[in-house]
């Protein structure tokens, strides 16, 4: 059986209200309402942008850009009790669509000037720390195509199930389950080769 | 070569927690006495763990209020888009001095928008599924036989109207050097001096053979000219396709960061009308999604499922021509397999074996799956 995620900030000394009806009062203009759940989930959301983007680039514009897009997204969640999966689903969108803009942009600087284009420095502290195995993981998850690498974090790492990826991805969950076979084999792959 | 585990899939069954009591205790029993089964169990809890190991974010109480605040803000205020990247107006100015010289010096030519007039109703060719207005001379005559509709050119432009086709029926134009295969579409064709000149569509999707060339797929926005012959079709702007009125194909929207909450809408939109089974309407809202975000993260899953889409809707061949387009542009996409299906299973039903035996080459063998092997049919003996 598949490990529970971590354990998840949730509201301390304050009464729940359901996600659903936080999503309602969004909708309808209340910025308390928006704040509350982003005090709810913002952990999640960072946590989940950081994996997919490596820690770079920009994550807090991304995690910003997912709760900034509940106003007008709000009506079309669909109520269920929590909207998890379906933030996840928001987040891993900005951040695909952020990283296509600058890949793009660095491309075209590229072949302008052609330079080659960067990639993001790792922290030094952390790269001296870092244990081998788990260096070589980070960077064959980093080369990982994006829609291997969401469905693996999702799923493995999120643990969101098959269904709730699917339905935050709006894709059949055979798809997810396809992307996440692949993902797995790619990281199995690398690691059995010791690819550092 | 070494034949893998039949019991492999349960390693995953089980992760999903999607086997029962009985099998899951079954397969560990296996999983004991089979070292497939248990270096990948072994493996995958080894790249989960490693996951789960990595670093997250440095979280401090300054940087979470502070993204807060800005949020609400901007939430008060309105704003909705993703914020630009915090050095794109930089970059951007350094690459247009680094490109001033290229850009003076590699001025490409505009590409001339497609046009096509509008198609007049035919009166009188009721029994037609095409409607056909041929220009000041053109030469071109129509004809039905059964299911099957040929209209032949054999000079100058003639536009077309097709309706969608039934089960069974199939509308094909001759020209002097090949065939249109039409699926229900809006476009225009030309011939002259015994050669196919252009072919533009303005909705829908054809197929076009001509004789010493692939056959090639042409979608709305499309267009084909002799002289690009060695060179692929136009890029797909297929923001037309989904218009029944407009005469030429209207412009692509770009995706941009200001598009996102549009192209979530959208796809959303689209994703529910599929899940509803709308097969009709959601073809054209996945449709008109590809149009409008041809770069989104979505199009390429949208584009398939077009094509499913029209499959579920009875249209096989028109769901074989997206599909195929599907296979232009991502031939290692995800969906590429089944794609393939959607393609040879019409050429098979249109007696083009070679074509379906192609197109779902890479899937066949001695470990073809079923659905491979259904597709293919009487073609695959």
């Amino acid at each position: 059986m598949r490990a529970a995620p971590a354990p998840l900030p949730r509201h301390a000394g304050r009464e729940a209200r359901p996600d659903a009806e936080l999503l309602s009062a969004v909708a309808s203009g209340d910025l308390g309402a928006l704040g509350d759940l982003y005090d709810r989930y913002h952990a999640d959301i960072w946590r989940l942008v950081h994996r997919m983007t490596d820690g770079s680039g920009e994550v807090d514009d991304i995690v910003q850009a997912t709760f900034l897009a509940l106003p007008r997204l709000a009506t079309v969640f669909d109520g269920r009790d929590s909207c998890r999966a379906w933030l996840c689903g928001i987040a891993v969108g900005l951040a695909a669509r952020q990283r296509r803009g600058v890949a793009r942009l660095l491309r075209r600087i590229a072949s302008f000037g052609e330079m080659t284009p960067t990639t993001t420095t790792a922290d030094p502290e952390r790269e001296a720390g870092a244990r081998e195995e788990l260096r070589a993981f980070e960077r064959a998850l980093a080369r990982l195509p994006w829609k291997k690498r969401e469905a693996f974090v999702l799923v493995e790492l999120e643990g969101l199930s098959m269904a709730e990826v699917a339905h935050a991805l709006r894709v059949p969950a055979g798809t997810v389950r396809t992307r996440l076979f692949h993902a797995k084999r790619e990281l199995r792959q690398v690691l059995a080769r010791g690819d550092r | 070569m070494k034949r893998e585990c039949d019991r492999i899939w349960q390693v995953d069954a089980l992760r999903e927690g999607a086997l029962s009591r009985k099998d899951a205790e079954s397969h560990e029993r296996h999983r004991a006495t089979c070292s497939e089964c248990r270096d990948r169990f072994a493996g995958d809890a080894r790249i989960v763990a490693l996951g789960r190991a990595l670093p997250g974010p440095k979280l401090d109480e300054v940087r979470v209020r502070r993204v807060r605040m800005q949020l609400l803000r901007k939430a008060a205020a309105g704003a909705s888009s993703l914020p630009r990247v915090r050095w794109l107006l930089p970059a951007l100015a350094f690459a247009a001095a680094a490109s001033m010289g290229a850009i003076l010096t590699h001025r490409q030519a505009p590409v001339a928008p497609v046009r096509v007039a509008p198609v007049a109703s035919a009166p009188g060719v009721s029994a037609f599924s095409a409607s056909v207005d041929g220009r000041p001379g053109a030469r071109w005559d129509q004809k039905r036989d059964g299911g099957t509709e040929r209209v032949r050119l054999e000079e100058g432009t003639i536009a077309l109207s097709v309706r969608h086709q039934e089960p069974g029926e199939r509308c094909l134009v001759d020209l002097p050097d090949g065939e249109l295969e039409v699926r229900g579409t809006r476009f225009e064709v030309t011939a002259h001096d015994g050669r196919t000149r252009s072919v533009q569509v303005a909705e829908g999707a054809v197929a076009l053979r001509l004789r010493d060339a692939p056959e090639r797929s042409l979608a709305a926005g499309e267009a084909w000219k002799l002289d690009d012959d060695t060179r692929p079709p136009t890029p797909r702007p297929r923001a037309a396709a989904v218009a029944t009125s407009a005469p030429a194909a209207p412009p692509v929207i770009p995706a941009a960061p200001s598009a996102t909450a549009d192209a979530v809408d959208e796809y959303t939109r689209a994703m529910e009308l599929y899940g509803a089974h709308r097969w009709a309407a959601a073809a054209g809202a996945l449709h008109a999604f590809t149009a409008s975000h041809p770069d989104a993260p979505e199009a390429d899953d949208a584009e398939f499922l077009e094509a499913s889409s029209l499959a579920y809707a009875g249209r096989p061949d028109a769901a074989a021509i997206v599909a195929e387009h599907y296979l232009d542009r991502h031939p290692h996409g995800f969906h590429a397999r089944d794609a393939a299906v959607l393609v040879a299973r019409s050429a098979r039903d249109r007696g083009d074996c070679a074509k379906a035996r192609a197109v779902l080459a890479p899937w066949t063998g001695a470990k073809a799956s079923a659905d491979v092997t259904a597709a293919l049919g009487a073609c695959g003996r």
